[in-house]
């Protein structure tokens, strides 16, 4: 595969949420050949990890965690002493530990990681050879972008990613200019228009869920899901949200600050 | 010595009685003896009648010879004052009450309204006895009014000093003022005349003006007599009649006015015949401005010279005259003065010099010596600097005089003054343009703003819509005629345009400017976005999709602001000049969505289109470019004195311009201000007139430098700014006056335009006394990646081809391939220039090496041009206000880099930005090859260490 190596001297911050997606509790109990690898096209706050965790539960959809993050990385580097090992090592060794028992990997992967990853500003043939070794391509987007902005912008402020951080009880009211909502617009509309982009240029065959969709109809659209990747059995029951959903009233003040801030009132829709 | 126009007459008669002093179609031609008789005789029943030199004789007669030798017969022995025979009544009412004529002298048989005025009034009415198979001018009074006086007693002759012609301005708003004529003023500008045009004994004149304008009296009637030649009287103008005559009479010049050229040409195709086998030597335009177009086409159809002058009532005619070959004529221009002292005054009636703008002045013995009975207003306009004319003008270096419409037709659009006659000089250059006049229109928030009526040429048809964005591409957001209409004549009066009585015609209704298009609402979430952005900027409701920001009352400051909380709101750079360049909402959503797809896409959640990659760029394209590229004007001002030294920063656009600039403005030597857009023009009034449309902002650069230099506010800046363009200040002059400004600062000139074209950089050389170059490059690939990001097209392609650029809908290259192309054709030219220019008055810097060794490189310059090094130098984010980062306003930027504020300090990594961002290696070799010479190496491949691998 033709990565480019990741950066290996700077100092990548690690989060908690980092280590609990790397953490060996979260192992297959050894190795199981690859069979089936699929991928989830997201961007920042558009209901990847809701998707990822409850396909996790299944135990029989791998563990799909975002292995192209460079923090996920830097805890195996740190974790194996290996202080110079390779995204393409570092992916191996995550397809050991990380395929269920039935032979599925998978993973997630923003836009923006990508690019990182190949070190490039836009995408290229090499990314399309490392894409095209997925058996299946899951893209999940968000259809209000700006609620998607500030939930990134409140992560980004807060530094809290999901309900499992145990600060996520304590998340007080804060105070987000709404330009920092703007700029987190940015960031998220970038990164799912670039997978849109991608796609429509790459004629790739996706199946597509939408968060709006997902957390309407949280069975039904993880059926669908299932059974696109081929893993829907009959009696299969859909595990609960293993998630919370963080969003509160403080999202939707925000919401309406941002609006009002770009003059998109009520009326204009 | 000649002491009246009856002594000059009186003299040709005795050099040659049997010339042919008036003909007319059909008549017989009446010789200098006949018409001296004629006039002796007229006298003598006049002063049977008690007339006597100072009394006032109205005369209201139709034009032909009848009413030539009338007026002459009148001046020879009283006052007279012809009057417009088409006026009603109450006019006849006014006149009589002002004039207080002794008698009306009025054609006899007809029932007129002056007759009845007169008999009302007591005035007593003659009748001129006329008859067609008499010879031309000749007539006989018909006395039933007045019982017959001793003629025993002295005639008393008019002397010089005497009034012989009393007229009356043209006043519309206000009473027209009474314009008292001597023999002296009549003879001094017929005799003017008769040397500027040489006319001579064989001169024959076709003379169809109204003889109650001093033209009609004195230019083609009472000069050509004095000169003895012979005069054509015709009863009116009409094209068909012009040809005729032309044909049987066979005059040698004849006088027009635009109108009348334009219906003469227009009337061509009927007397193909007439351009070849006519006698005129020469056509003289008054009374009106001459469209450059106009002229040519006369001249060239016709094969003669068309002599456009300037005149005026008091000074009984001729100011200025275009010389007739081998002088020269310049289009535009109203020509030399011809015999009077013509000068130009600022306000305080301080006399400018030439390529100044201010009001034209005038002194000669031809100029009247008051208006009667306006004490206050010759107080006013006649002063020490001579007679104000209420023109304005400024003389070019050889001395030709160019008017520049009237002071008070001058419109001010709030606060932006806006002279009509630029206006219709754009209009009258649309192909389908037959007429055009514009004027001030009242509008509600802005006081006063532009109308127009257009008459358009037969079987043209052109759409408001379409006109206005021809002007748009020409002129000024604030000159486009927000009410603009077709009609099919434009009214004038006695042919004369007067605006200010267009404003009363047409623009009191107003209905265009107040009535706003049909109300279409905004659809899309974006349109609907924008229209509560302007509703509440511009405190307007409902705001339609056809609705024009400029036209709601917005200006360049509500622009200004509108872009800026867009800006801010959206977190991109965008570019003021793209309200103007679509000032409706329909326009500015689209506008939005061909240059900003991402942007819109992105606060919108909308879909867009995956960017073509665009191809290489050829030596084909780079040639159509170069080819394409605007030239400036030719230096028109012969440099005598040298400024003192200058520092000039040539580079292409986004080479990191503005971070030296602003690092130089850290040494308290250096006086280095934003972008002053100056070199590529003669005067401050070129470079206006070239940054009139959505590039206006880029004038902002000198006007933050002034706030600078003179710590004045914006307001007081402006208004020096705006009086040096009015004066057409030249460009050296004015880099001249801003170095004595900073003293012993050096002025340092960062404007990368300049390098657009190797004859702009020459000028640094002509102006300055060796002056410094500083060559700032940077990698293609870095310039480039900028330029995309900062989307510059937008800007720069105006800028290089001009006019030509159009609409910014469809560019025929794409933003890529333009940055490429500036990068190659600005550096080319900086080397060539550079060649000849001593090394030791060049310092060349890299940008990559100014952002990683920042004070090596200041030291370097400092050495090279003999500063001490200054550490300011090296902290550009410090003193805003001193470096001048900031705008003119509190809603502005800078000119220069829109991304300038958004790093802390000189950031080395922004060098190697363009590296992560290109897949492949796409420049042409030619780039290459320049690349390679300036040192630059490093290729995408070499850098990714990797083949091609772009989808």
């Amino acid at each position: 595969m033709a990565f480019a190596s990741m950066e290996r001297k700077k100092t990548i911050p690690v989060s908690d949420k980092n280590r609990r997606e790397m953490s060996l509790e979260r192992d297959f109990s050894q190795p199981y050949p690859i069979t089936k690898r699929y991928c989830i096209l997201s961007s920042p706050r558009s209901g990847s990890t809701l998707l990822g965790r409850m396909l996790y539960e299944t135990r029989g959809a791998g563990d799909p965690q975002e292995y192209f993050n460079p923090p996920l990385l830097q805890i195996e580097r740190e974790r194996s002493g290996d202080s110079n090992m390779s995204l393409i090592a570092f992916m191996k060794r995550m397809e050991m530990r990380r395929t269920s028992p039935n032979g599925v990997f998978g993973m997630k992967l923003h836009f923006y990681q990508m690019l990182h990853a190949f070190q490039a500003s836009k995408p290229n043939k090499n990314m399309l050879a490392m894409l095209s070794r997925f058996n299946h391509l899951i893209w999940i987007r968000r259809r209000d972008k700006l609620r998607q902005a500030i939930s990134q912008a409140i992560g980004q402020h807060t530094q809290i990613w999901s309900s499992e951080d145990a600060r996520n009880t304590e998340r007080k009211a804060i105070k987000i200019h709404p330009f920092a909502c703007v700029r987190a617009l940015q960031v998220v509309a970038g990164d799912d228009r670039g997978w849109e982009q991608l796609i429509e240029t790459a004629n790739l065959k996706v199946h597509t869920i939408w968060y709006e969709d997902l957390v309407k109809d949280y069975g039904v659209e993880c059926r669908k899901v299932l059974k696109h990747l081929a893993l829907e059995q009959s009696d299969m029951e859909i595990p609960a949200p293993p998630i919370q959903r963080q969003a509160n009233e403080m999202n939707e003040a925000l919401y309406h600050e941002l609006k009002a801030y770009l003059g998109w009132s009520e009326e204009i829709g | 010595m000649i002491a009246t126009i009856f002594a000059g007459i009186e003299a040709q008669i005795s050099q040659n009685p049997e010339a042919v002093a008036l003909l007319a179609h059909a008549r017989q031609p009446l010789t200098y003896a006949a018409l001296g008789k004629q006039i002796k005789q007229c006298g003598n029943d006049l002063h049977a009648m008690g007339v006597s030199a100072v009394d006032r004789v109205a005369i209201v007669m139709p034009n032909g010879p009848e009413l030539a030798s009338t007026c002459l017969s009148v001046m020879a022995c009283a006052v007279a004052v012809p009057l417009n025979p088409d006026y009603k009544q109450a006019e006849f009412a006014s006149c009589f009450s002002r004039f207080k004529p002794k008698i009306l002298l009025i054609l006899a048989g007809e029932d007129h309204p002056a007759r009845i005025e007169a008999a009302k009034t007591g005035i007593p009415v003659i009748e001129v006895v006329t008859s067609q198979t008499r010879a031309a001018g000749e007539f006989s009074l018909k006395n039933d009014a007045i019982k017959p006086q001793n003629t025993s007693k002295s005639i008393s002759l008019p002397n010089a000093s005497s009034h012989a012609l009393i007229l009356q301005t043209s006043g519309t708003t206000s009473r027209p003022k009474i314009v008292p004529l001597t023999h002296r003023n009549l003879l001094v500008s017929a005799n003017n005349l008769c040397r500027s045009l040489n006319l001579q004994p064989e001169d024959r004149v076709l003379h169809f003006l109204p003889m109650f304008h001093i033209g009609g009296i004195i230019d083609v009637l009472a000069a050509p007599l004095l000169s003895g030649g012979s005069v054509i009287c015709a009863s009116s103008f009409s094209a068909p009649d012009f040809f005729r005559d032309i044909k049987e009479l066979k005059p040698t010049w004849t006088q027009t006015v635009p109108v009348m050229t334009r219906e003469i040409l227009q009337n061509l195709d009927n007397f193909p015949e007439s351009v070849k086998t006519h006698y005129l030597r020469f056509v003289r335009s008054v009374s009106a401005p001459l469209p450059v177009e106009l002229m040519t086409d006369f001249e060239q159809k016709f094969s003669l010279p068309l002599i456009e002058i300037f005149g005026m009532t008091e000074t009984a005619g001729v100011i200025t005259s275009n010389p007739l070959p081998p002088g020269k004529r310049k289009p535009g221009s109203v020509g030399l003065p011809v015999g009077m002292e013509v000068n130009i005054v600022d306000e305080q009636d301080r006399q400018l010099s030439h390529n100044c703008l201010g009001q034209v002045v005038v002194r000669g013995e031809n100029l009247l010596q008051g208006y009667e009975n306006e004490i206050d207003e010759n107080a006013r306009l006649f002063t020490a600097a001579g007679f104000h004319t209420g023109d304005l003008g400024y003389f070019d270096e050889e001395g030709y005089l160019y008017l520049k419409g009237r002071i008070k037709d001058m419109i001010n659009r709030g606060g932006e003054k806006v002279t009509p006659q630029e206006i219709d000089q754009v209009l009258l250059s649309h192909a389908a343009v037959a007429d055009a006049a514009c004027f001030a229109v009242p509008h509600p928030s802005l006081g006063e703003d532009v109308g127009a009526l257009v008459v358009l040429k037969s079987g043209e048809a052109v759409t408001k819509d379409a006109l206005q964005a021809f002007l748009r591409e020409r002129l000024a957001f604030f000159k486009i005629p927000r009410m603009l209409r077709f009609v099919d004549k434009i009214p004038r009066k006695n042919g004369k345009l007067q605006r200010t009585l267009l404003t009363e015609m047409y623009g009191s209704g107003g209905e265009e400017m107040n009535v706003r298009p049909a109300y279409e609402a905004p659809q899309s979430i974006l349109a609907k976005m924008l229209a509560a952005m302007w509703e509440k900027i511009l405190k307007i409701e409902q705001v339609g999709m056809q609705d024009d920001f400029f036209q709601l009352g917005g200006d360049s400051l509500k622009a200004a602001s509108f872009i800026n909380e867009l800006q801010q709101k959206w977190g991109d750079t965008i570019y003021v000049s793209s309200l103007f360049d679509a000032p409706t909402l329909a326009g500015y959503e689209k506008y939005l969505r061909l240059h900003y797809s991402e942007l819109v896409a992105r606060m919108l959640g909308e879909y867009v289109a995956p960017q073509v990659t665009g191809a290489r760029v050829t030596t084909e394209m780079i040639q159509r470019l170069r080819t394409a590229i605007s030239h400036p004007s030719p230096v028109t001002k012969q440099v005598t004195k040298k400024n003192p030294r200058a520092i000039f920063v040539l580079s292409p656009p986004r080479s990191g311009s503005t971070l030296l600039r602003v690092m130089l403005a850290g040494h308290p030597r250096l006086f280095s201000p934003p972008e002053l857009y100056l070199l590529s023009f003669n005067t401050l009034a070129d470079r206006k007139a070239w940054y009139s449309g959505s590039q206006r902002f880029q004038l902002e650069g000198n006007v933050r430098a002034l706030m600078q230099i003179h710590n004045q506010s914006l307001e007081e800046i402006q208004q020096l700014v705006t009086r040096l363009e009015d004066q057409q200040c030249p460009i050296q002059d004015y880099y001249r006056m801003m170095q004595e400004w900073l003293g012993d600062r050096i002025l340092v000139d960062k404007t990368p335009a300049y390098a657009i074209d190797l004859e702009t950089l020459q000028r640094a050389e002509a102006y300055f006394e060796n002056p410094f170059y500083i060559y700032l490059q940077r990698h293609p690939y870095g310039m480039i990646r900028s330029f995309e990001e900062a989307k510059l097209e937008q800007l720069w392609y105006p800028r290089l081809v001009g006019n030509e650029a159009g609409t910014l809908d469809a560019l025929p290259y794409s933003r890529k391939q333009l940055a490429e192309m500036i990068w190659l054709i600005l550096n080319q030219n900086i080397l060539r220039f550079l060649q000849d220019i001593p090394v030791e008055r060049q310092f060349r810097v890299k940008f990559e090496d100014l952002v990683n060794q920042p004070e090596r490189e200041m030291r370097m310059f400092c050495d090279k041009v003999g500063l001490e090094f200054a550490p300011g130098m090296l902290n550009p984010q410090e003193q805003k206000q001193h470096r001048m980062t900031d705008g003119i306003h509190e809603v502005s930027r800078m000119i220069g880099d829109p991304k300038f504020h958004q790093h802390k300090k000189i950031d080395p990594a922004v060098a190697d930005q363009w590296k992560s961002s290109y897949e492949i290696d796409f420049l042409a070799d030619e780039t290459v090859s320049l690349a390679t010479s300036l040192g630059y190496f490093e290729t995408v491949a070499g850098v990714r260490g990797r083949k091609e691998i772009e989808l």
